[in-house]
């Protein structure tokens, strides 16, 4: 990449966001404000896919909520993402595992 | 990216299981999106509908992307009001009419 954009960007890279793999069941807290209310959402899920990119760096994150699969992508140097925390990490042999959304059970598929 | 001939999944407990849709409401455009209020075709009748979730993914302002598994639509008349009285599965936070969400236990992702 680019050095200048590295120069740049690199005051606002997170140092503290662990290090990610494809297959990683995590916990990611995001800030929301709902009206005047600030508060923390938590949410976990498994790593789909993860694409590099300095600091504009997304992890998609699927998960299922009432029986619906919902995916959600985040850029994780976000300043609104607080925190992300490994759960456990699922042995995969691919970079991206999208075929996890036509599994019938999860398990089988991982 | 809903446009004309899409079928779409009813949420709510009004009767019909899937929805076609017929037709975009507002400024003319191809496709409609969450929020968007479309006119659909189910069982033989017209209602319209808000776009509930969609298969598409869709930014947010904090540059994060939802994208839900199923394309899903909530009929209403044309007035507005919600044929339905129950709203089922997940829904977009960009739905923001106060007569579907008081419809109660209504999970917004």
């Amino acid at each position: 990449m680019n050095s200048q954009i590295r120069n740049i960007e690199s005051a606002y890279i997170k140092d503290n966001i662990p290090s990610i793999q494809i297959g990683d069941l995590i916990k990611i807290g995001v800030f929301i404000k709902e009206g005047n209310k600030e508060r923390i959402q938590y949410s976990e899920g498994i790593v789909i896919s993860k694409h590099n990119a300095g600091i504009n760096t997304t992890i998609t994150m699927r998960r299922t909520l009432q029986g619906i699969g919902v995916e959600r992508i985040y850029l994780i140097h976000s300043p609104k993402i607080t925190s992300i925390k490994i759960l456990k990490h699922f042995k995969i042999r691919r970079a991206k595992i999208f075929y996890i959304r036509n599994a019938k059970k999860l398990k089988e598929k991982i | 990216m809903i446009q004309i001939r899409t079928v779409l999944k009813v949420l709510d407990n009004s009767g019909p299981k899937t929805a076609r849709c017929i037709g975009i409401l507002g400024p003319p455009k191809k496709f409609a999106t969450v929020g968007d209020k479309i006119v659909v075709a189910a069982e033989g009748k017209v209602y319209h509908g808000i776009v509930a979730c969609c298969k598409v993914e869709k930014k947010r302002p904090d540059g994060s992307f939802v994208r839900i598994d199923q394309n899903g639509v909530i009929l209403v008349e044309s007035n507005g009001k919600p044929v339905g009285n129950r709203v089922f599965g997940v829904l977009s936070d960009r739905v923001k009419q106060p007569e579907i969400l008081s419809l109660g236990r209504v999970k917004t992702i």
